[in-house]
Protein backbone atom coordinates (compact mmCIF):
# COMPACT_ATOMS: atom_id res chain seq x y z
CA UNK A 1 0.00 0.00 0.00
CA UNK A 2 1.43 3.30 -1.25
CA UNK A 3 2.62 5.41 2.43
CA UNK A 4 0.85 8.31 2.40
CA UNK A 5 2.65 10.38 4.52
CA UNK A 6 6.04 9.99 2.63
CA UNK A 7 4.24 10.75 -0.71
CA UNK A 8 4.08 14.26 0.45
CA UNK A 9 5.87 16.67 -0.87
CA UNK A 10 8.13 18.90 1.50
CA UNK A 11 6.31 21.68 0.44
CA UNK A 12 3.02 19.67 1.33
CA UNK A 13 4.07 18.89 4.74
CA UNK A 14 5.14 22.71 5.45
CA UNK A 15 1.46 23.52 4.38
CA UNK A 16 1.53 24.25 0.69
CA UNK A 17 -1.39 22.74 -1.42
CA UNK A 18 -3.09 24.01 -3.91
CA UNK A 19 -6.28 24.75 -2.09
CA UNK A 20 -4.18 26.62 0.43
CA UNK A 21 -2.37 28.72 -2.27
CA UNK A 22 -5.52 29.96 -4.31
CA UNK A 23 -7.23 30.78 -0.69
CA UNK A 24 -4.34 32.85 0.44
CA UNK A 25 -4.42 34.61 -3.16
CA UNK A 26 -8.00 35.42 -2.06
CA UNK A 27 -7.35 36.39 0.73
CA UNK A 28 -4.61 38.99 -0.87
CA UNK A 29 -6.41 40.55 -3.08
CA UNK A 30 -9.40 41.22 -0.63
CA UNK A 31 -6.84 42.84 1.70
CA UNK A 32 -5.37 44.80 -1.79
CA UNK A 33 -8.62 46.07 -2.65
CA UNK A 34 -9.30 46.67 1.19
CA UNK A 35 -6.34 48.67 1.19
CA UNK A 36 -6.24 50.31 -1.97
CA UNK A 37 -10.11 51.58 -2.28
CA UNK A 38 -11.43 51.16 1.16
CA UNK A 39 -13.61 48.45 2.17
CA UNK A 40 -16.92 49.88 1.13
CA UNK A 41 -15.73 50.04 -2.67
CA UNK A 42 -13.64 46.17 -2.17
CA UNK A 43 -17.35 44.80 -0.81
CA UNK A 44 -18.98 46.00 -4.04
CA UNK A 45 -16.11 44.51 -5.69
CA UNK A 46 -15.93 41.16 -4.23
CA UNK A 47 -20.02 41.18 -4.78
CA UNK A 48 -20.04 41.31 -8.34
CA UNK A 49 -17.71 38.28 -8.40
CA UNK A 50 -20.39 36.55 -5.80
CA UNK A 51 -23.39 37.77 -8.30
CA UNK A 52 -21.85 36.30 -11.09
CA UNK A 53 -20.57 32.88 -9.60
CA UNK A 54 -23.92 32.59 -7.65
CA UNK A 55 -25.57 32.73 -11.12
CA UNK A 56 -23.07 29.91 -12.26
CA UNK A 57 -23.83 27.89 -9.04
CA UNK A 58 -27.85 28.45 -9.44
CA UNK A 59 -26.82 26.69 -13.34
CA UNK A 60 -25.06 23.85 -11.67
CA UNK A 61 -27.49 22.99 -9.30
CA UNK A 62 -30.53 23.25 -11.08
CA UNK A 63 -29.05 20.67 -13.87
CA UNK A 64 -28.12 18.49 -10.78
CA UNK A 65 -30.82 15.04 -9.61
CA UNK A 66 -31.40 15.64 -6.13
CA UNK A 67 -31.31 19.23 -5.65
CA UNK A 68 -35.10 20.87 -6.03
CA UNK A 69 -35.64 24.35 -5.12
CA UNK A 70 -39.65 23.59 -3.94
CA UNK A 71 -39.64 24.60 -0.56
CA UNK A 72 -37.22 26.55 1.86
CA UNK A 73 -35.53 23.53 2.89
CA UNK A 74 -34.75 23.10 0.09
CA UNK A 75 -32.71 26.06 -0.89
CA UNK A 76 -31.39 25.39 2.50
CA UNK A 77 -29.79 21.80 1.57
CA UNK A 78 -28.31 23.37 -1.79
CA UNK A 79 -26.54 26.12 0.38
CA UNK A 80 -25.34 23.90 2.84
CA UNK A 81 -24.47 21.48 -0.01
CA UNK A 82 -22.27 23.86 -1.69
CA UNK A 83 -20.58 25.00 1.67
CA UNK A 84 -19.25 21.12 2.00
CA UNK A 85 -18.23 21.18 -1.01
CA UNK A 86 -15.84 24.04 -0.98
CA UNK A 87 -14.83 22.90 2.89
CA UNK A 88 -16.99 24.84 5.07
CA UNK A 89 -19.59 23.78 7.72
CA UNK A 90 -22.37 25.56 7.57
CA UNK A 91 -25.51 24.17 9.35
CA UNK A 92 -29.19 24.98 8.58
CA UNK A 93 -30.28 26.00 12.07
CA UNK A 94 -33.71 27.47 11.24
CA UNK A 95 -35.78 27.02 7.96
CA UNK A 96 -39.45 28.23 8.09
CA UNK A 97 -41.93 30.08 4.76
CA UNK A 98 -40.06 33.05 5.98
CA UNK A 99 -36.66 32.61 6.92
CA UNK A 100 -33.58 30.09 6.65
CA UNK A 101 -30.60 30.65 9.58
CA UNK A 102 -27.35 29.30 8.59
CA UNK A 103 -24.15 28.71 11.32
CA UNK A 104 -20.82 27.67 11.12
CA UNK A 105 -17.88 27.88 12.86
CA UNK A 106 -15.26 26.98 9.86
CA UNK A 107 -15.16 29.32 6.84
CA UNK A 108 -13.89 28.26 3.59
CA UNK A 109 -10.64 30.45 3.45
CA UNK A 110 -9.72 29.71 7.14
CA UNK A 111 -7.71 32.05 9.20
CA UNK A 112 -7.62 34.10 5.63
CA UNK A 113 -10.74 36.05 6.62
CA UNK A 114 -9.76 37.64 9.46
CA UNK A 115 -9.68 40.98 9.29
CA UNK A 116 -11.21 40.85 5.51
CA UNK A 117 -14.40 41.00 5.99
CA UNK A 118 -15.53 42.10 2.32
CA UNK A 119 -14.82 38.59 1.56
CA UNK A 120 -18.46 37.93 3.80
CA UNK A 121 -20.01 39.59 0.51
CA UNK A 122 -18.95 36.39 -1.47
CA UNK A 123 -21.63 33.83 1.22
CA UNK A 124 -24.13 36.96 0.88
CA UNK A 125 -24.29 37.28 -2.91
CA UNK A 126 -23.71 33.66 -3.70
CA UNK A 127 -27.05 32.72 -1.13
CA UNK A 128 -28.96 35.44 -2.39
CA UNK A 129 -28.33 35.16 -6.46
CA UNK A 130 -29.53 31.22 -5.49
CA UNK A 131 -32.23 32.08 -3.62
CA UNK A 132 -33.28 34.36 -5.57
CA UNK A 133 -33.16 33.10 -8.87
CA UNK A 134 -34.94 29.92 -7.06
CA UNK A 135 -38.06 32.36 -5.62
CA UNK A 136 -37.98 35.42 -7.36
CA UNK A 137 -36.54 37.18 -3.98
CA UNK A 138 -33.63 36.84 -1.10
CA UNK A 139 -32.35 39.25 1.36
CA UNK A 140 -29.46 38.55 2.89
CA UNK A 141 -27.57 39.43 6.26
CA UNK A 142 -25.05 38.26 8.00
CA UNK A 143 -25.25 39.05 11.75
CA UNK A 144 -22.51 37.68 13.02
CA UNK A 145 -18.80 36.77 11.28
CA UNK A 146 -15.21 35.51 11.71
CA UNK A 147 -14.15 38.20 9.96
CA UNK A 148 -15.67 40.82 11.95
CA UNK A 149 -14.07 38.76 14.60
CA UNK A 150 -16.78 36.81 16.05
CA UNK A 151 -16.59 33.37 17.14
CA UNK A 152 -18.47 32.27 14.47
CA UNK A 153 -21.09 33.43 11.39
CA UNK A 154 -24.07 33.47 11.36
CA UNK A 155 -26.69 34.66 7.76
CA UNK A 156 -30.27 35.07 8.11
CA UNK A 157 -31.52 34.64 4.41
CA UNK A 158 -34.87 36.22 4.07
CA UNK A 159 -37.44 34.57 1.73
CA UNK A 160 -40.11 37.39 1.14
CA UNK A 161 -39.64 41.23 1.42
CA UNK A 162 -39.68 42.50 5.01
CA UNK A 163 -39.07 46.56 5.25
CA UNK A 164 -37.97 46.18 8.85
CA UNK A 165 -35.48 43.56 8.31
CA UNK A 166 -31.76 44.24 7.37
CA UNK A 167 -29.45 43.02 4.92
CA UNK A 168 -28.74 42.87 1.11
CA UNK A 169 -32.08 42.17 -1.66
CA UNK A 170 -31.78 40.34 -4.64
CA UNK A 171 -34.24 39.40 -7.46
CA UNK A 172 -34.43 37.34 -9.98
CA UNK B 1 -29.07 60.41 -10.98
CA UNK B 2 -32.22 57.92 -10.78
CA UNK B 3 -32.50 55.98 -13.73
CA UNK B 4 -35.40 53.31 -14.74
CA UNK B 5 -35.20 50.26 -15.32
CA UNK B 6 -35.47 51.01 -19.08
CA UNK B 7 -32.58 53.70 -18.73
CA UNK B 8 -35.17 56.82 -18.63
CA UNK B 9 -33.61 59.75 -16.46
CA UNK B 10 -36.04 60.14 -13.54
CA UNK B 11 -34.06 61.70 -11.56
CA UNK B 12 -30.36 64.08 -11.91
CA UNK B 13 -28.58 66.62 -8.93
CA UNK B 14 -26.67 69.36 -10.20
CA UNK B 15 -23.87 67.71 -11.07
CA UNK B 16 -25.76 64.96 -12.81
CA UNK B 17 -26.88 66.93 -15.21
CA UNK B 18 -24.00 68.77 -15.88
CA UNK B 19 -22.66 65.00 -16.86
CA UNK B 20 -26.01 64.90 -19.22
CA UNK B 21 -25.15 67.98 -21.38
CA UNK B 22 -21.31 67.23 -21.06
CA UNK B 23 -21.35 66.20 -24.42
CA UNK B 24 -21.30 67.31 -27.95
CA UNK B 25 -23.90 69.87 -28.65
CA UNK B 26 -25.17 69.84 -25.33
CA UNK B 27 -25.52 65.97 -25.38
CA UNK B 28 -24.63 63.06 -22.80
CA UNK B 29 -21.98 62.22 -24.99
CA UNK B 30 -23.17 58.51 -25.19
CA UNK B 31 -23.05 58.29 -21.01
CA UNK B 32 -26.94 56.98 -20.59
CA UNK B 33 -26.54 54.48 -23.40
CA UNK B 34 -23.11 53.52 -22.24
CA UNK B 35 -25.10 53.07 -18.78
CA UNK B 36 -28.02 51.06 -19.99
CA UNK B 37 -26.29 47.70 -20.68
CA UNK B 38 -24.94 47.04 -17.30
CA UNK B 39 -27.89 48.30 -15.20
CA UNK B 40 -29.00 44.50 -15.15
CA UNK B 41 -26.53 43.38 -12.37
CA UNK B 42 -27.20 47.06 -10.93
CA UNK B 43 -31.29 45.82 -10.55
CA UNK B 44 -31.03 42.41 -9.41
CA UNK B 45 -29.68 43.38 -5.89
CA UNK B 46 -29.54 46.02 -3.23
CA UNK B 47 -25.62 45.60 -3.32
CA UNK B 48 -23.46 48.61 -4.25
CA UNK B 49 -21.88 47.60 -7.04
CA UNK B 50 -18.64 49.81 -8.99
CA UNK B 51 -20.06 50.41 -12.00
CA UNK B 52 -17.56 52.22 -14.93
CA UNK B 53 -18.44 54.05 -18.15
CA UNK B 54 -15.98 54.84 -20.62
CA UNK B 55 -16.79 57.47 -22.35
CA UNK B 56 -14.60 59.27 -25.35
CA UNK B 57 -13.41 61.61 -22.88
CA UNK B 58 -12.08 59.43 -20.17
CA UNK B 59 -13.88 56.98 -17.84
CA UNK B 60 -16.92 57.63 -15.60
CA UNK B 61 -16.72 55.89 -12.13
CA UNK B 62 -20.53 55.05 -9.80
CA UNK B 63 -21.46 53.76 -6.74
CA UNK B 64 -24.47 51.58 -8.16
CA UNK B 65 -27.53 50.00 -6.50
CA UNK B 66 -30.98 48.79 -6.58
CA UNK B 67 -33.81 51.53 -5.09
CA UNK B 68 -38.08 50.43 -4.86
CA UNK B 69 -39.28 52.68 -7.58
CA UNK B 70 -42.74 52.78 -5.46
CA UNK B 71 -40.64 55.53 -3.73
CA UNK B 72 -41.06 57.92 -6.16
CA UNK B 73 -44.50 56.12 -8.14
CA UNK B 74 -42.58 54.26 -10.74
CA UNK B 75 -43.61 50.92 -11.37
CA UNK B 76 -40.68 48.67 -11.13
CA UNK B 77 -36.98 49.27 -9.94
CA UNK B 78 -34.22 51.99 -10.20
CA UNK B 79 -31.15 52.26 -10.45
CA UNK B 80 -29.12 54.50 -8.07
CA UNK B 81 -25.94 56.08 -9.61
CA UNK B 82 -23.45 58.14 -7.28
CA UNK B 83 -20.73 59.59 -9.35
CA UNK B 84 -17.92 59.17 -6.13
CA UNK B 85 -14.84 59.09 -7.41
CA UNK B 86 -12.69 59.09 -4.27
CA UNK B 87 -12.04 55.31 -4.39
CA UNK B 88 -10.33 55.85 -7.88
CA UNK B 89 -8.28 58.66 -6.91
CA UNK B 90 -7.69 56.59 -3.47
CA UNK B 91 -6.47 53.96 -6.36
CA UNK B 92 -4.61 56.04 -8.14
CA UNK B 93 -2.82 57.43 -4.97
CA UNK B 94 -1.52 54.08 -3.92
CA UNK B 95 -1.18 52.98 -7.25
CA UNK B 96 1.72 56.34 -7.50
CA UNK B 97 2.96 55.72 -4.19
CA UNK B 98 3.68 52.12 -5.23
CA UNK B 99 5.53 53.45 -8.02
CA UNK B 100 7.37 56.04 -6.36
CA UNK B 101 8.52 53.59 -3.64
CA UNK B 102 9.51 50.97 -7.07
CA UNK B 103 11.37 53.91 -8.30
CA UNK B 104 12.82 54.14 -4.94
CA UNK B 105 13.96 50.83 -4.61
CA UNK B 106 15.30 50.89 -8.30
CA UNK B 107 17.13 54.11 -7.71
CA UNK B 108 18.79 52.59 -4.53
CA UNK B 109 19.58 49.35 -7.03
CA UNK B 110 21.24 51.58 -9.13
CA UNK B 111 23.00 53.65 -7.03
CA UNK B 112 24.16 50.32 -4.88
CA UNK B 113 25.38 49.47 -8.70
CA UNK B 114 27.05 52.20 -9.77
CA UNK B 115 29.05 52.33 -6.89
CA UNK B 116 29.85 48.80 -6.91
CA UNK B 117 31.35 49.56 -10.65
CA UNK B 118 32.86 52.43 -9.80
CA UNK B 119 34.88 50.55 -6.76
CA UNK B 120 35.35 47.78 -9.83
CA UNK B 121 36.57 50.80 -11.83
CA UNK B 122 38.73 51.85 -8.83
CA UNK B 123 40.26 48.24 -8.75
CA UNK B 124 40.95 48.00 -12.55
CA UNK B 125 42.82 51.78 -12.51
CA UNK B 126 44.83 50.69 -9.99
CA UNK B 127 45.75 47.15 -11.91
CA UNK B 128 46.21 49.15 -15.16
CA UNK B 129 48.72 52.25 -13.65
CA UNK B 130 50.45 50.23 -11.05
CA UNK B 131 53.45 47.97 -11.44
CA UNK B 132 52.19 44.51 -9.34
CA UNK B 133 55.62 42.95 -8.37
CA UNK B 134 56.00 47.05 -6.19
CA UNK B 135 53.23 48.84 -6.03
CA UNK B 136 54.77 51.69 -7.31
CA UNK B 137 53.21 53.35 -10.84
CA UNK B 138 53.70 51.88 -14.18
CA UNK B 139 56.12 53.99 -16.62
CA UNK B 140 53.08 54.78 -18.64
CA UNK B 141 51.08 56.37 -15.63
CA UNK B 142 54.33 58.19 -14.81
CA UNK B 143 54.14 59.94 -18.14
CA UNK B 144 50.80 60.81 -17.45
CA UNK B 145 51.26 62.43 -14.67
CA UNK B 146 54.13 64.37 -15.48
CA UNK B 147 52.64 65.73 -18.39
CA UNK B 148 49.66 66.58 -16.37
CA UNK B 149 51.97 68.29 -14.08
CA UNK B 150 53.16 70.46 -16.80
CA UNK B 151 50.18 71.33 -18.26
CA UNK B 152 48.64 72.26 -14.82
CA UNK B 153 51.20 75.30 -14.70
CA UNK B 154 53.94 73.46 -12.62
CA UNK B 155 56.91 76.25 -12.23
CA UNK B 156 59.72 73.35 -11.98
CA UNK B 157 60.67 69.87 -11.27
CA UNK B 158 62.95 67.04 -11.62
CA UNK B 159 62.62 64.00 -13.65
CA UNK B 160 65.02 61.24 -12.00
CA UNK B 161 65.83 57.90 -13.75
CA UNK B 162 67.35 54.85 -11.28
CA UNK B 163 69.12 52.00 -12.48
CA UNK B 164 70.11 49.22 -10.12
CA UNK B 165 73.72 47.90 -10.25
CA UNK B 166 74.87 44.47 -9.78
CA UNK B 167 70.41 43.47 -10.05
CA UNK B 168 71.82 40.43 -12.86
CA UNK B 169 74.43 38.82 -10.85
CA UNK B 170 71.65 38.56 -7.98
CA UNK B 171 69.18 37.12 -10.70
CA UNK B 172 72.21 35.23 -11.88
CA UNK B 173 73.53 33.79 -8.78
CA UNK B 174 70.13 33.12 -6.45
CA UNK B 175 67.72 33.25 -9.01
CA UNK B 176 64.65 35.17 -10.17
CA UNK B 177 62.60 34.30 -6.61
CA UNK B 178 65.78 36.40 -5.38
CA UNK B 179 66.03 39.31 -7.60
CA UNK B 180 62.15 39.61 -7.05
CA UNK B 181 62.33 39.77 -3.34
CA UNK B 182 65.03 42.33 -4.19
CA UNK B 183 62.38 44.61 -6.37
CA UNK B 184 59.78 43.84 -3.71
CA UNK B 185 61.58 45.46 -0.72
CA UNK B 186 63.27 48.07 -3.05
CA UNK B 187 59.94 49.06 -4.02
CA UNK B 188 58.06 49.36 -0.53
CA UNK B 189 61.28 51.91 0.91
CA UNK B 190 60.36 53.83 -2.55
CA UNK B 191 57.02 54.22 -1.55
CA UNK B 192 57.73 54.65 2.59
CA UNK B 193 60.01 58.01 0.96
CA UNK B 194 57.89 59.48 -1.17
CA UNK B 195 56.16 63.05 -1.23
CA UNK B 196 52.58 63.21 -1.48
CA UNK B 197 52.77 64.74 -5.02
CA UNK B 198 55.64 63.13 -5.81
CA UNK B 199 55.68 59.64 -8.66
CA UNK B 200 57.59 56.78 -7.97
CA UNK B 201 57.57 54.46 -10.81
CA UNK B 202 59.11 51.33 -11.66
CA UNK B 203 59.75 51.84 -15.64
CA UNK B 204 61.51 48.74 -16.79
CA UNK B 205 63.21 45.27 -15.10
CA UNK B 206 65.21 47.18 -12.55
CA UNK B 207 64.42 50.58 -13.82
CA UNK B 208 62.27 53.14 -11.78
CA UNK B 209 61.83 56.68 -12.12
CA UNK B 210 60.82 59.31 -10.02
CA UNK B 211 59.02 62.70 -10.65
CA UNK B 212 59.45 65.51 -8.11
CA UNK B 213 57.22 68.54 -8.59
CA UNK B 214 58.45 72.17 -7.14
CA UNK B 215 62.17 71.52 -6.54
CA UNK B 216 65.52 72.65 -8.28
CA UNK B 217 68.53 70.62 -9.16
CA UNK B 218 70.25 71.25 -5.61
CA UNK B 219 67.37 69.92 -4.11
CA UNK B 220 66.22 66.91 -6.46
CA UNK B 221 70.12 65.96 -6.40
CA UNK B 222 69.80 65.32 -2.55
CA UNK B 223 66.81 63.63 -3.09
CA UNK B 224 68.61 61.15 -5.32
CA UNK B 225 71.25 61.02 -2.43
CA UNK B 226 68.63 59.90 -0.39
CA UNK B 227 66.90 57.99 -2.81
CA UNK B 228 70.08 55.90 -3.60
CA UNK B 229 70.43 55.43 0.17
CA UNK B 230 67.50 53.74 0.42
CA UNK B 231 68.10 51.48 -2.14
CA UNK B 232 71.65 50.60 -1.15
CA UNK B 233 70.33 49.01 2.43
CA UNK B 234 70.80 45.54 2.20
CA UNK B 235 67.50 43.16 1.79
CA UNK B 236 67.21 40.56 3.81
CA UNK B 237 66.32 37.08 1.90
CA UNK B 238 65.93 33.31 3.00
CA UNK B 239 67.49 30.81 0.05
CA UNK B 240 65.79 27.61 -0.49
CA UNK B 241 67.50 25.44 1.85
CA UNK B 242 66.24 27.64 4.63
CA UNK B 243 69.41 30.02 4.86
CA UNK B 244 69.18 34.18 5.89
CA UNK B 245 71.18 36.13 3.43
CA UNK B 246 71.46 39.64 2.79
CA UNK B 247 71.29 40.42 -0.94
CA UNK B 248 72.48 44.11 -1.88
CA UNK B 249 72.09 46.43 -5.27
CA UNK B 250 73.77 49.70 -5.85
CA UNK B 251 71.71 52.62 -7.93
CA UNK B 252 73.14 54.67 -10.78
CA UNK B 253 70.82 57.92 -11.12
CA UNK B 254 70.10 60.63 -13.93
CA UNK B 255 68.47 64.08 -13.13
CA UNK B 256 66.79 66.28 -15.56
CA UNK B 257 65.01 69.57 -14.04
CA UNK B 258 62.06 71.39 -15.70
CA UNK B 259 62.41 73.38 -17.06
CA UNK B 260 65.75 73.87 -18.48
CA UNK B 261 66.64 70.06 -19.21
CA UNK B 262 63.41 70.02 -21.23
CA UNK B 263 59.90 71.38 -21.77
CA UNK B 264 58.21 67.81 -22.20
CA UNK B 265 58.43 64.38 -20.25
CA UNK B 266 59.77 62.96 -23.30
CA UNK B 267 62.85 65.31 -23.43
CA UNK B 268 63.26 64.92 -19.88
CA UNK B 269 63.59 61.37 -20.06
CA UNK B 270 65.73 61.28 -22.93
CA UNK B 271 68.07 63.61 -20.89
CA UNK B 272 67.67 62.05 -16.96
CA UNK B 273 68.28 58.55 -19.14
CA UNK B 274 71.76 59.78 -20.62
CA UNK B 275 72.50 60.89 -17.65
CA UNK B 276 71.81 57.70 -15.75
CA UNK B 277 73.81 55.76 -18.19
CA UNK B 278 77.07 58.58 -17.45
CA UNK B 279 76.68 57.80 -14.15
CA UNK B 280 76.61 53.84 -14.38
CA UNK B 281 79.58 54.23 -16.35
CA UNK B 282 81.18 56.54 -13.95
CA UNK B 283 80.34 54.47 -10.88
CA UNK B 284 81.64 50.77 -12.99
CA UNK B 285 85.36 52.99 -13.36
CA UNK B 286 85.52 54.24 -10.21
CA UNK B 287 84.92 50.85 -8.29
CA UNK B 288 86.85 49.12 -10.87
CA UNK B 289 89.97 51.39 -9.76
CA UNK B 290 89.03 50.75 -6.10
CA UNK B 291 89.43 47.11 -7.07
CA UNK B 292 92.69 47.14 -8.42
CA UNK B 293 93.73 49.54 -5.64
Amino acid sequence: MKDTVSSQTEAERQGLTREGFFADMIGELAGALEEVIGLEDAAGFVAMVGNRMGDDLSDLYAGLPGFPTETPEDIGRICVDLKEKISGTFTLDEATEDRLIFTNCDCPFGKRVEGRPSLCMMTTNVFGRIAANATGYARVHVSESIAAGHARCRVELGLKPDDSANGHEFFR
Amino acid sequence: MLLSEQGDVVYANERAQALLIAGPEGTDGGLIPAIIPQLGPVLRSSVTIPLRVTLKTGSVWFKAWRVAGGSLGVDGAMAMLFGDSSGVLRSRFMVLRNEVANIEHLRARDLNVAQQLRTEAQHLRRLVTTDQLTSLTTGQELRRSVTKALQSGTKTGALLFADLDGFKEINDTHGHSAGDAVLEQVGQRLLEHKRSDDVSARVGGDEFAFWIADVDAAIATRIAHRLRRQIERPVSWRTSDGQRTELVVGASFGIACYPQDGADYAALADVADARMYTNKRDRKALHSHSARR
